[in-house]
């Protein structure tokens, strides 16, 4: 009975250490991406953003068409300076509305979203942006969405 | 529960449907498949792609697809190619749909001519070669290098022969034919124009935009209610094919089965194939051109949304996204997203 209190105990022990990694590696990330922005460098999110991908309320579904967002982002002098990390996530399908109210996010959000994903908020001097992260197959980390705004 | 009821109708077609397909025999760069189940795939040579499915290739994508009748498609860069069917004249017709980009077209022998679409025209082919453009205005260009093709748009018809071309702006009839001198037309500059026209004027091009969707709703919305009207008459002769069967046997069952209710079987089917056409193409046009305008528009002004030419580019966002939340996507279902 011990035994069995014991393992149990582990368990939740591990699963609550992996999620923990999960987040922190894709606040890593995140802060990665924000620098690189303000690096005015849009091929680091470019190589580690998949599809598809959500930005506001729009659904893009080739990497052309992201790399056409980052490029944009960098061309419309977009930067977070002095990033910080308010919030990370894991990412429920509730969180459509952040994006956009809409049917086509709430379906996105139900089933579109891998296993372990994350909602990162990041604020900086004049502007902020939440990026969504996941762990996928290959076990590291790709941006699948993005909000971002000026204050 | 009309979410449910179409949901229901598109698994049972989908068997029918995925009886024609054409295959891809190349491709180059950045390829994906978007099948009609939802489900997005990175492309590879030798997959079927069936109607209902649509081919999207990156800047530095290139695909070919062969079709059954030996006839080829060759899709190019930044393209969006819907693979779709609908019903015209009590027939069931394949229609490719070129909702942005380059596609080349060389029939040799059809079973069947297929009609190619833009968002701005709508096309007839008879056993040719031919190049059709769409650019992010909606403006389409058609130039021609072997056979016939008859372009429609807005009421206005040209049939295009050998080496002619013909540009159709989005909401207007054909303009003038053009001759070609084949091998020397430059399609990228006709693609940049509608990025230039777009950039120029965003607001007006997307107006343009959003007066499509509203008519692609309209045609939704009018098979639709065919449809549901077909569909309660159906219900009522399925009710009664039962009794028949109950009290004259088998045989008189057969008999009003084959003279009443298949008929009305293959009209209801119709109606659905036309409206989900439309719905879909509503589709194409909300994902595959608002989308880019929206992150060009969005990023150029991200440090100055209070911009004038921004706030009113929004605006008509806002107008074509109420148009489509309110009449497109009551004939979508999850698997279309």
């Amino acid at each position: 009975m011990k035994r069995s209190i014991f393992l149990l105990i582990s368990l939740v022990f591990l699963l609550g250490s992996c999620t923990s990694i999960y987040m922190k590696k894709s606040g890593d990330l995140a802060l990665q991406i924000a620098e690189s922005l303000n690096e005015e460098n849009p091929l680091f999110p470019s190589e580690h953003s998949s599809v598809p991908f959500v930005f506001d309320g729009e659904i893009l579904v080739t990497t052309t068409t992201v790399s056409a967002l980052w490029n944009g982002i960098v061309d419309g002098r977009f930067s977070i300076q002095n990033p910080v990390i308010t919030s990370i996530e894991p990412l429920a399908s509730e969180d459509f509305s952040i994006f956009r109210n809409s049917w086509e996010m709430e379906v996105f959000f139900k089933t579109r979203i891998p296993r372990y994903a994350y909602k990162v908020s990041i604020e900086g001097v004049e502007a902020d942006m939440i990026l969504l992260l996941f762990r996928n197959e290959e076990k590291t980390y790709s941006v699948m969405g993005l909000k971002a705004g000026t204050e | 529960m009309k979410k449910f009821i179409i949901s229901l109708l598109i698994s049972a077609m989908l068997g029918s449907l995925y009886a024609q397909h054409s295959t891809l025999e190349y491709i180059e760069g950045e390829v994906v498949i978007k099948r009609i189940s939802g489900d997005m795939e990175e492309a590879y040579i030798g997959d079927s792609i069936s109607p209902g499915d649509s081919v999207i290739t990156g800047a530095d994508g290139y695909a070919e697809l062969s079709l059954e009748s030996s006839s080829t498609i060759t899709i190019d860069r930044d393209t969006v190619f819907v693979f779709s069917h609908r019903e015209k004249d009590e027939e069931k017709k394949s229609i490719f749909m070129i909702v942005l980009g380059k596609i080349g077209f060389k029939f040799d022998k059809l079973i069947q001519e297929p009609d190619i679409a833009t968002p701005a025209s709508i096309a007839g082919v008879r056993g040719t070669e031919f190049t059709v453009v769409s650019a992010l205005d909606g403006s389409a260009l058609y130039i021609v290098s072997e056979g016939s093709v008859a372009v429609e748009a807005k009421g206005g018809l040209v049939v295009l022969e050998s080496q002619e071309g013909v540009a159709v702006p989005l909401g207007r009839e054909p303009g003038e034919k053009f001759e070609v001198m084949i091998g020397q037309e430059d399609y990228s500059e006709w693609i940049d124009d509608g990025w230039k026209e777009f950039r120029d004027n965003p607001s007006d091009v997307l107006a343009g935009i959003s007066s499509r969707l509203e008519e692609y709703a309209l045609e939704a919305e009018d098979f639709y209610t065919r449809y549901d009207g077909s569909y309660r008459k159906l219900k009522s002769l399925r009710d009664k094919l039962d009794d028949i069967g109950n009290e004259q046997g088998t045989e008189a069952r057969g008999n009003f089965y084959k003279k009443e209710v298949m008929p009305l079987e293959e009209v209801t089917g119709n109606f659905v194939l036309n409206y989900r056409y439309y719905a879909l193409s509503a589709l194409s046009l909300r994902r595959y051109v608002l989308t880019p305008m929206y992150v060009e528009m969005k990023t150029k002004y991200i440090m100055d949304q209070k911009n004038e030419i921004f706030t009113t580019f929004m605006k008509e966002y806002e107008r074509f996204l109420s148009i489509f939340e309110e009449e497109v996507v009551p004939y979508l279902v999850e698997a279309d997203i």
